[in-house]
């Protein structure tokens, strides 16, 4: 396409040209100029080489530019180099008549620098012998348009970031209270551990000792009519002392707060093999891990004790290998089992399976989280991981 | 005479075992105490022979109160009066220099014989935990 800086002296006249025309114009010729002219919408004509051969007013505002500066450019000098080539194709296939019109969405340049975008609508003026004459360029301005779809997209995705904020608070303040109620509820279980203790468990001491005492004291006589009976006292207390301590450390397993979680998985471990067929190695962690923080801890004691348990009741194992490891600032617990696995995952997984459920939530309080696995041949491994910092810090 | 030193913050425990230990002739309670604090202050002003000592107390524990018994009264030996068989106290009592470690169910029994074994230069520990007592007395 030719590009001529100054107004084209081989392009037709065009007859709407006002500068010229006007004073030779009829009232309907008048007419049609001053529509031409005050349209709220642009309007272009070019020669076939892409020069503008005129231009009305609203088209010089959508570019900016002054009617005559137009005059002296063309398509190329205020077309967005992107959308250039596209055009011209369209343009010379006009002009060779393969289309009647075409429809196009363009960036323009605007005088100042400024890329507008455009819907544009161009045709072909021809002879009476149908040889073409120029072309006709209808132009709507989409700023607007783009501007409130803009706008409405913005607003969508402010609403949506708004929703998303709110789910995420939403999420926050669940796990809060979620670990809010863990919390009251391991305080309700250490306050009934201490009166078990304090209580309970010292009146049964004190009971012991003063039987002992009462027994060392007996007479010959005394011994034969009272000992058995005594004895029996004796086996009662020794009884319900046991009792209330393995209820005290199921409440608050003492070795965790004093000694941290290694020490609590190992009690717990021992207490387990001495109640079940069912042999555990403990892989401890090749990294020191720090104290976690009671609630990270008790949490990881508690997934431990009810995985290990479930694998008691259902999983008919006879080994289990639990792991506390620590790899950078993830804490990893693992429990598995080599039993016949869990029949339905899914049904297991599901929410209203309080076993699996109470494992997964609990994690997710202290923002770690749950995984379980389980086939037929390989067993059961619950694995639970935890962040350090997060861990750390509760 | 062997002088003791009974510290419990249970009432109940201290009457019965203040009993108990009155019942050997050659055995005097000098003082009681009922938490890890008022403990060193007494081992301070009695010097007993021997201080019985319960872990779980307010204020301070047994097993800190016996680790500062043992820097200012040389003299006194401390036996453990618990109801923790958890190896971890087991292991923590023989660090901090206790000498003797009786359970509470084990102490009609066991706590006469402990004091007596104690105050001869020798360990005692009830036999449920003696195992595991020995074996971090060894590593000692």
């Amino acid at each position: 396409m030719a590009r001529k800086t100054k107004e084209n002296p081989g392009s037709p006249k065009s007859k709407l040209d006002g500068k010229d025309s006007r004073s030779v114009l009829n009232p309907n010729g008048k007419r049609l100029l001053a529509t031409y002219m005050g349209a709220p919408i642009g309007i272009a004509e070019c020669s076939l080489d892409g020069m503008y051969i005129n231009v009305n007013q609203e088209f010089c505002r959508i570019t900016g530019y002054e009617k005559g500066e137009l005059l002296t450019r063309g398509i190329k000098d205020i077309t967005h180099e992107d959308d250039y080539l596209s055009e011209i194709k369209l343009h010379e296939q006009l002009i060779a008549g393969e289309i009647q019109a075409y429809k196009l969405e363009k960036r323009y340049v605007r005088k100042d620098g400024e890329v507008i975008w455009f819907r544009v609508i161009c045709s072909l003026v021809r002879d009476s012998k149908g040889k073409p004459l120029h072309k006709v360029e209808i132009v709507q301005d989409r700023n607007e348009e783009l501007n409130n779809l803009v706008l409405a997209l913005r607003e969508e995705i402010s609403e949506r970031e708004q929703a998303e904020q709110a789910l995420r608070k939403t999420g926050k303040r669940l796990r809060e209270l979620s670990r809010r109620f863990v919390e009251a509820q391991e305080e309700e279980r250490r306050a009934l551990a201490r009166e078990l203790h304090d209580r309970l468990g010292q009146t049964l001491s004190a009971l012991n000792l003063n039987l002992t005492m009462m027994n060392g004291q007996l007479s010959e006589d005394s011994k034969q009519r009272l000992g058995s009976r005594l004895a029996d006292s004796l086996h009662l207390i020794a009884e319900a002392s046991s009792l209330v301590r393995n209820v005290m450390a199921d409440l608050r397993p003492a070795a965790l707060e004093d000694y941290g979680l290694e020490a609590a998985l190992q009690s717990y471990i021992n207490e387990y093999t001495s109640r079940y067929e069912i042999k555990v190695l403990f892989d401890h962690a090749s990294q020191p891990i720090p104290r976690l923080g009671h609630i990270t801890e008790i949490t990881l004691l508690r997934i431990a004790q009810e995985a290990m348990t479930n694998v008691a009741r259902h999983a008919q194992a006879d080994q289990i290998n639990l792991s506390l490891q620590r790899e950078e600032n993830i804490i990893t617990m693992t429990i598995q089992d080599n039993g016949v696995g869990i029949p339905s995952l899914q049904e297991a997984t599901h929410p209203s399976s309080h076993g699996l459920t109470f494992m997964r939530e609990r994690i997710e309080t202290v923002g770690g989280n749950f995984k379980i696995f389980s086939t037929p041949e390989t067993g059961t491994r619950v694995e639970v991981t935890v962040p350090l910092e997060n861990g750390a810090s509760k | 005479m062997i002088t003791v030193l009974l510290v419990d913050d249970n009432g109940p425990i201290r009457k019965s075992v203040c009993s108990l230990l009155e019942k050997a002739d050659d055995i005097q309670v000098v003082a009681t105490a009922s938490n890890g604090v008022d403990a060193v202050d007494k081992a301070r002003s009695y010097h007993p022979d021997v201080a019985v000592m319960d872990i779980s107390m307010p204020i301070m524990d047994g097993l800190e109160a016996t680790e500062h018994i043992r820097e200012c009264c040389r003299l006194t030996r401390v036996i453990l009066l618990s109801g923790f068989d958890a190896p971890e106290y087991i292991q923590r009592a023989v660090e901090v220099g206790a000498k003797g470690y009786v359970l509470k169910d084990a102490a009609g029994k066991d706590l006469l014989e402990a004091i007596h074994a104690i105050q001869q230069g020798s360990h005692y520990f009830s036999e449920k935990i003696a195992s595991t007592a020995e074996k971090y007395l060894a590593r000692k």
